[in-house]
């Protein structure tokens, strides 16, 4: 109690000046952001949705009167368990003109049987089988490589998707010609599984959800997710499809970013996924993701810096925006930290109590907000109440540990070309060309 | 040196070869076959070096329903290929000059003395009446296996010489039927000698297997090789990496020349192409196409029949001895308004002698269906019963139920019509016969038929089987 009340005491008798001295942290980065610049991006593109309402519903119906034939691709290794019900789910779509090519890259289970009994069923298009496997970017380009659809919209086996998804991510590209790629939302179908799903959920509602609409509106979208996206065919073909991965739905989205063209976020495009359910496979996910950041984003398209004649303002701030809050920030917040137990040593414990405050504070905020401006979820906005002061441990500890390793393994050690995710064979080649 | 008797065709050639043991008539290779002029003849002896002729000659009698014929023993004099399995399985043996025909007389001397032993029964059933002629042949050449033989003019790519003699190529599968219905019968022993595919629409075996594109159809494939180039990732078929120096492959995506496979790229499936719908697909369709009717079908789709071997059991060679009379459905106790021959005999004894007794006048008639062996072939055993069945049900219309009827085998019918004049029940007869065409001709109009009749009158003076036997010769 005594704890409590010098706290209170504490947070009473600091000035302003001093108040932003302490947590200074917290309000350039954090409040600056994700309570005044996000909140006011989402109004902006809430009214701008109103008042656009009608041009959009002109770009649906411009759809529906072109109706141009769509290639589904949809790549992976021992997927088979899934394929049957994605099938299904496909065929509830509003969009029918669709082909759907599955690729099997060397699974080892029994999918070659279920994509060849679908296929000759009709349910699939094209089933591509590899014998041995290639990785995921050299299966979405065999499917690109026979694909005859205008546009390509790439899936992953295990997602499920809204009867009106494939409509709703292509309509931006009616919307708007110069729009090149469009991702879609992705939201977690296992949120109940286990206290690593509940937070990833609410992660995704903020920074992915939420997050990928205000980088959009700032034409700063950088990376449309392999479970669910959309490529306009010529662009891909341009291309030549994916390169190795880990890290390729970057990869491809900042190689479309470079040729000028716009990388939309559709909202209403709804897709649901499974993430990972303990913390020791989300930990290993992220890992990954964050190898490739610095992999991609530094490494093989380090000239976005550049003034080079390819340079595009556009391009570098989204670069810079990038790596700020997931590189930079990463690292100031130990400076932060030090910062605080150098110069506040006797205050620390009071600083990082009322830090976590401000933080459950701001997530409150952000959520309730969000949650307001909200127009499609798949569970009761109540039901995260309870975790989302966990947010702060989980962002604030758990993710920013994992990432600093995971930053750590790929500057010193190039980790990501040694990741089992991608077939070492393939990997070598990559790493030798500092791709 | 065998004496000549006989020339018939020219003065410097001599047909026939008499010894002491026989009279061996020779076919040369363009005498015209007149096979029941041959009847007399112990033996035959074929002129070789024509195994087309040879074969057709061999075919003749040995599908012939007589066992004077289809028995007779049958040599080949000169050069020839045993490659065709009629010939291989059909002949009694060959003979290099006429020189050696003692080799013919011994064999001849010894089919005959087997031929002696056999006993001849009457049957209606089709498939009993090949049965016999089947076991006769294997008893008299003390032979007791049937194996199939690959045979390019077969339908299904498989004969039994000794029972296909009897159908055409087309009809290849009643033999097997026949014989399955002899292994059922414990005739023989069966076991399995081969599993082939048969087409659904006409039984053949001329199948023609061909990898199609599952959506219109083609063969018209082309297949090629799918590459991974590793450092960039692209995948496409080989002719996507294809350059303009020859033999070199050219990563389209990167531009890189692609030199060892396993180490900067490899060959992870194949992919084919519908050169006439364009369609991709790694899963062809695998269709067979019967050369004979042109049908397509799916492997799935196609009839899966078993060959088998077959050995000739104790019962079977019983048969030979003693006569077979098939338990399934081919006899003529099982057609509705028929006596059996033996008590149709009988009461024909007792109208003789009623007609001693009594100033009326009685007659028996004879109804014969001709080429039966063809029209019983092409049915098979079901459509035989009920063909028989329809035409006892058409006669019966026309006869008063004292009338009696009676199978003497297959293809002839015999009638008893009482106290009627012999004009009146020879137009019986006549409309009988002249109804059963139109009745074939309506319902079963796949098939044609031509039937020979005659009536006599019975008289008390002879004995009622001569009469039979008389109306028989005469009609036959």
């Amino acid at each position: 109690m005594e704890f409590f009340d010098n706290l209170i005491h504490y947070f009473q008798h600091l000035s302003f000046g001093q108040f932003v001295r302490v947590f200074w942290f917290f309000f350039i980065f954090e409040f600056s952001r994700n309570g005044i610049l996000d909140p006011l991006v989402i109004l902006y593109w809430k009214i701008k949705k109103k008042i656009l309402h009608k041009t959009i519903e002109r770009a649906r119906r411009q759809l529906f009167l072109e109706n141009p034939l769509i290639s589904i691709i949809v790549p992976g290794k021992n997927e088979g368990k899934h394929i049957y019900k994605l099938v299904t789910s496909l065929r509830e779509q509003s969009y029918k003109n669709f082909e759907l090519i599955v690729v099997d890259d060397g699974s080892d289970d029994q999918t070659r049987i279920i994509g060849r009994s679908l296929e000759r069923n009709g349910m699939i298009d094209l089933f591509l089988s590899n014998d041995v496997r290639g990785g995921k970017a050299s299966g979405a380009n065999l499917a690109l490589r026979y694909a005859k659809g205008k546009y390509i919209i790439h899936l992953d086996a295990d997602c499920s998707y809204d009867y009106d998804a494939m409509e709703n991510i292509l309509v931006p590209f009616f919307f708007d010609e110069q729009v090149g790629a469009v991702g879609g939302n992705v939201i977690v179908r296992n949120y109940k599984d286990s206290l690593a799903t509940t937070l990833q959920a609410i992660e995704y509602y903020d920074a992915i959800s939420s997050g990928r609409i205000v980088v959009s509106e700032l034409g700063l979208y950088r990376i449309i997710s392999g479970a669910f996206g959309a490529f306009r065919k010529d662009i891909l073909t341009r291309l030549s499809g994916w390169d190795i991965g880990p890290g390729l739905d970057g990869d491809i989205t900042v190689k479309i970013r470079k040729l000028g063209y716009k990388i939309k976020f559709e909202h209403t495009a709804l897709c649901q996924t499974s993430v990972p359910n303990t913390f020791k496979k989300l930990s290993n996910q992220r890992k990954r993701w964050d190898k490739s950041l610095v992999r991609f984003r530094l490494r093989k398209h380090a000239n976005v810096f550049l003034p080079l004649k390819s340079f595009r303002i556009i391009d570098f701030i989204s670069f810079v925006e990038n790596i700020t809050y997931n590189v930079i920030l990463n690292f100031k917040w130990y400076i932060y930290y030090i910062d605080v137990f150098v110069n506040f040593l006797g205050e620390a414990k009071y600083i990082i109590v009322l830090n976590i405050l401000l933080y459950t504070t701001s997530n409150f905020y952000k959520f309730i907000i969000y949650s307001l401006m909200r127009e499609r979820t798949n569970s009761p906005m109540s039901y995260y109440l309870i975790y989302l002061p966990l947010m702060v441990i989980y962002f604030g500890f758990f993710i920013r540990f994992v990432r600093t390793i995971a930053y750590f393994q790929e500057f010193f050690l190039k980790a990501s070309y040694k990741d089992p995710w991608n077939p070492r064979k393939t990997s070598i080649h990559a790493e030798r060309m500092g791709m | 040196m065998p004496n000549e008797i006989f020339n018939p065709k020219d003065s410097k050639r001599s047909n026939v070869i008499s010894t002491a043991d026989g009279n061996f008539y020779i076919i040369y290779k363009n005498d015209p076959l007149l096979l029941e002029e041959l009847l007399m003849y112990d033996a035959i002896i074929i002129e070789g070096g024509d195994n087309f002729r040879t074969t057709e000659v061999l075919r003749r009698f040995r599908s012939h329903f007589n066992p004077e014929f289809y028995l007779k023993t049958i040599f080949v004099w000169g050069e020839t290929e045993n490659s065709d399995p009629f010939i291989e399985n059909l002949l009694d043996g060959t003979i290099l000059n006429l020189d050696q025909i003692e080799i013919v007389t011994k064999v001849f001397k010894k089919i005959f003395l087997k031929t002696t032993e056999l006993y001849f029964p009457k049957t209606l059933s089709f498939e009993s009446q090949i049965l016999t002629n089947l076991i006769n042949f294997l008893f008299t050449r003390d032979k007791k296996t049937l194996i199939p033989h690959p045979y390019v003019r077969s339908a299904i790519g498989y004969t039994f010489p000794a029972i296909s003699v009897n159908f055409s190529p087309e009809e290849e599968w009643r033999a097997m039927e026949i014989l399955e219905i002899g292994a059922k019968e414990g005739l023989f022993m069966k076991s399995f000698y081969e599993k082939i595919p048969l087409c659904p629409k006409c039984k053949s075996g001329f199948l023609s297997f061909r990898e199609v594109c599952p959506k219109c159809n083609s063969s018209n494939l082309s297949v090629h090789d799918l590459l991974h180039h590793f450092p960039c990732a692209y995948v496409g078929p080989i002719s996507d990496f294809k350059s303009d120096i020859e033999g070199q492959l050219v990563c389209p995506k990167c531009y890189k020349h692609l030199r060892h496979i396993g180490v900067d790229y490899d060959k992870p499936s194949i992919i084919s192409t519908c050169n006439e719908c364009g369609h991709h697909f790694q899963d062809s369709n695998v269709k067979a196409k019967c050369i004979h009717c042109s049908s397509e079908n799916t492997t799935e789709d196609l009839q899966i029949e078993i060959i088998n071997k077959y050995q000739l059991t104790k019962k079977g060679e019983l048969v030979a001895l003693k006569g077979f009379v098939s338990s399934e459905g081919g006899d003529f106790n099982s057609i509705r308004g028929v006596l059996d021959l033996k008590t149709f005999k009988i009461i024909v004894a007792y109208e003789v002698e009623r007609l001693r007794q009594s100033e009326m006048q009685s007659n028996i008639a004879i109804i014969r269906i001709l080429h039966a062996v063809d029209l019983f072939a092409k049915m098979g055993s079901v459509a035989q019963k009920q063909f028989l069945d329809d035409l006892i049900t058409q006669m019966r219309l026309n006869l008063r139920t004292s009338d009696l009827i009676t199978f003497y085998d297959a293809s002839i019918i015999l009638l008893s019509i009482n106290d009627i004049t012999p004009r009146t029940a020879g137009n019986i007869v006549r409309e009988i016969a002249d109804m059963l065409v139109e009745m074939v001709r309506e319902n079963y109009s796949q098939y044609n038929i031509e039937i020979a009749h005659g009536t006599r009158e019975l008289h008390h003076t002879m004995s009622a089987e001569i009469q039979i036997n008389q109306l028989l010769d005469d009609l036959l």
